[in-house]
Order: structure tokens, then sequence, then C-alpha cells
């Protein structure tokens, strides 16, 4: 529903239940939210259709209180990083088989927001995509590395199949907005700064440990 | 067919753009009519020399990485006329040594050379890219720049080619280090998604252009070029632009 301010409220769109992939240790848990009792289950083998015309981008920051998320369709300006514990991250729509219907995936870890990279460029390169259909995606393993700053569990996607998008699905498709309705920039007044601040390089080269965003 | 692929490109790049909008007629004459000028000295100083500080970062000694520089500047300088080969094979250790100073205390970078493809909303052909160093524990892309004269900012057109790793999807932030023989400073990228919208009007404006015509000729007929303009410095780009577009 799209009130008088133009917000897109009480759609239900906004409160979809939640895909979350461990990037730190691997795994993966699906909220089991209903709209009244939360609840946690794990997922030990995730294959749904990920539809990348869902897609969208920008800065995520994870709290307590849950995700803070400033993200704009494909196509779109990036908004100004709201704070330094904003992280870029990505968000996709998915579609579980056996009537658990669509789910939302959000990650900021580096390893999984790779991992989805990658396997959108092979969906985007695909003919089916071309077509209008979408990839049946299995989450086939989690690759352990250990970096300096900690372990990450990097997923591997694999397309099994390709469908037609459901129609829950295409309720969720994220849409640039129209190039008229764009600011001409961040600084609709002046050309953006391009940066003069001097970097200066950490104290040490120690590497901060990995948030588990999961 | 798009109006890229009718002029045979298959792809674009930030330098690429940064030329269409700095001078278009040079554009037309070297991207589309195949009149390429020479490359000058102070284009492969900047290959030699990040060559060199790539090669210190990743742990050769610091003569190790003047060599390096040294060797690159020769091989790409081999046959160039440029009165200035001299002076720039000059300024190479200088700049090599301040590379490292500078980016040195960042550690190791965990990757350098990162090839990035990306598209722009409504741009027929991928934009590709490469990144010079990324480090994952600072969450960080940089790009180093070589110059004679330090700038106390970013330019615009260096902002714009590291805003574009951005376009690219990445999980990191910017920075640019430049470096003079003497002096060098890092620079915080700002701003990055207006640039990569600047980027894409820049895009879209050459997409306009190149669609109105299949015939490079055509297209050349419809700028011109300024002949001071140090696109033309070199004899032989003086020239091409004389015989393209008469002036």
């Amino acid at each position: 529903m799209t009130t008088g301010f133009g917000l897109s409220i009480a759609s239900g769109k906004d409160f979809l239940p939640t895909i979350r992939i461990n990037g730190k240790d691997g795994g993966v848990e699906r909220s089991t939210w209903d709209g009244s009792e939360r609840g946690l289950e794990v997922v030990e083998d995730l294959v749904c259709l990920m539809d990348w015309a869902t897609l969208q981008v920008g800065w995520v920051e994870f709290t307590d209180k849950g995700p803070d998320k400033r993200l704009v369709t494909i196509g779109d300006p990036l908004p100004d990083r709201p704070s330094e514990k904003h992280k870029q991250g990505v968000q996709v729509v998915v579609y579980l088989p056996g009537g658990l219907g669509c789910h939302e995936i959000c990650s900021t870890a580096i390893g999984v927001v790779g991992a989805l990279e990658r396997i959108y460029e092979t969906s985007i390169a695909a003919p089916e995509w071309q077509q209008g259909k979408v990839p049946v995606v299995r989450l086939s393993e989690f690759i352990k590395e250990k970096t300096k700053h900690g372990n990450r569990a990097v997923p591997v996607f694999e397309i099994l199949d390709w469908k037609d998008r459901p129609a829950e699905l295409g309720e969720h498709k994220a849409t640039p907005k129209p190039r008229a309705a764009m600011p001409a920039s961040p600084s609709p007044n002046r050309p953006a700064a391009t940066g003069s601040t001097q970097m200066t390089p950490p104290a040490s080269v120690t590497r901060a440990p990995v948030p588990d965003f999961g | 067919m798009n109006p890229f692929e009718a002029h045979g490109i298959d792809h674009i790049s930030v330098s690429q753009l940064n030329l269409w909008a700095a001078a278009p007629g040079i554009y037309v004459m070297e991207r589309l009519l195949g009149y390429r000028a020479p490359v000058g000295a102070a284009a492969h100083r900047g290959t030699a020399v990040e060559a060199g500080v790539i090669a210190g970062l990743m742990g050769a000694s610091l003569k190790e990485a003047i060599d390096t520089a040294n060797a690159v500047f020769t091989e790409r300088t081999a046959l160039s006329s440029d009165p200035r080969r001299d002076k720039e094979r000059d300024a190479l250790a200088g700049m090599v040594e301040r590379g490292i100073e500078l980016l040195g205390p960042w550690g190791r970078p965990d990757r350098v050379q990162v090839r990035k493809e990306w598209r722009m909303e409504g741009i027929a052909v991928p934009v590709l890219g490469f990144t010079d160093a990324e480090y994952d524990a600072h969450g960080l892309i940089l790009d180093l720049k070589t110059t004679h004269a330090l700038p106390n900012a970013i330019r615009t057109s260096h902002a714009r080619q590291v805003a574009s790793y951005f376009g690219a999807g990445s999980n990191f932030n910017g920075g640019i280090g430049y470096v003079t023989s003497r002096k060098s400073a890092l620079y915080r990228l700002e701003n990055a998604s207006a640039h990569v919208a600047a980027l894409t009007r820049m895009a879209h404006s050459l997409q306009n252009f190149l669609a109105i015509s299949t015939d490079p000729h055509e297209l050349a007929s419809l700028i011109t070029v300024d002949t001071d303009s140090y696109f033309l410095s070199d004899p032989r780009a003086r020239q091409s632009a004389w015989e393209v577009f008469g002036v």
C-alpha cells in the first residue's frame, strides 16, 4: 500500500521471513516469523528460486534490534553511507519450496556477498534469464577459509534448473527509479566533492575479526 | 545491434569515458577511426611505478622494486621518441620509494590488479577496470597515481575511476594515493555514488552520440578538436587530427 507520503507500508512485503547464511562458520538458518511468533530453524539443504529481479544493494547495519537497511535497486545511485557502522551489502528475495514461500537473504559478509555476486553474474548471463525464468539455486557447500582476521565460510551456489517466476516473487521486484525522478547528484546544486581528507594507516595491520552476519 | 557494437566496441572503461568527456573529437579519432596517438613517456612512467610499488608491497626490497619499475619503463619506451623520456626515467626511483612509504603501512594487499566488470543501467556494454590494490582487513581499494605536482585533493577523473569499482558491487571504501618523486599523499574517496552517477550519464551521452550513425566519419563531421589540446601535443596525433577534422 502506498500512502499519501509515498511510503509503502503495511503491505506485508516489508516483513518477509529471512534466510541467514553464516559467513563465519557456515550453516543456514531460516526465521519462522509468521507475523506473531519468532523462531529459527536450521536449513540442512538450501534450495530456492533466487530472483535477481528483487536484488537490492546499499548500506546495512546489523544491530540487536534488527538490521538497518538503506538499499536501492541496481541502477539507482547508492545513498550516502549513513554511518561508519553501516557496511555495503546486498539483499535478494528467494522462494522456498514446500509452501514456505518468499524469504529475504541479506548479507554484508564479504564471502557471502562475493558468492552471491558470482551466482548473480552466472545467472544473468544465461539465456534462460533473458527468457524471464528464475534459477533454482542450491547452496551446495561452504568452503572454510582461515583469514588473518578470523574464519570465513564462503558458500558455493550452483544452478540446478530454471523455473517460471511465481507471482509471489513478482510482488517483490525491485525497479529502478525513473531517470527523470533521479536527483542529478546527492548534492543537486553543485558537483560532488572528490575527497581531500588524507588517510592515515592503521596503528597496526592486525585484522579485526569478521563479524558473524550469517 | 546496439550503438556500441555498431562501432566495434564490446566494453567501455572509465578512462574512455573520461576521454569522451574531456575531448570528444579525440575519442572519435582514436576509438572509432583508429588513429591511436602514441602513448607518452608519462603514461609509461605511471605503469612502471605502479609495477615497482606493487612489487615492494608484495615483499620485494626497495632496490628490487625500483629495478622492476626501470625494467617496465625500459621495455615500454624502448622505441619511444618522447623527449620527456629521460626526465620520466629519472623520477622513477623516487616515486617508487614514495609509493612504498605511503602504502607500506597498510600492509600487504590481499589482491592486486583485480579485474572489475559491471554494468550501468541502460548501457548496452559492460564497464571494465582494474583495481591496483585491495585490502580486506581495511575494507579498502586503493589506486596509485604518479604526478610531478602533488594535488591537494582527488582529481575528478580519478575519483570516477575508483568510484567505478564500487559500481562493481564492491564492499569496500576507496582511496587514491598520489606520489611525486619527493612527496606523497593518500586521500579518501568521497561521494562515490555521485561519481558513479556522473559516469553513468557520461556513458549515456556517448551511447546517444554513437546511435546517431554507424559511420564514424559522419560522427566526426559533427564535432571538432582543440588543436592546442595536450592530446595533440605529439606531432603524429596532430597530423591525425588534420586528416580527420581538417583543422
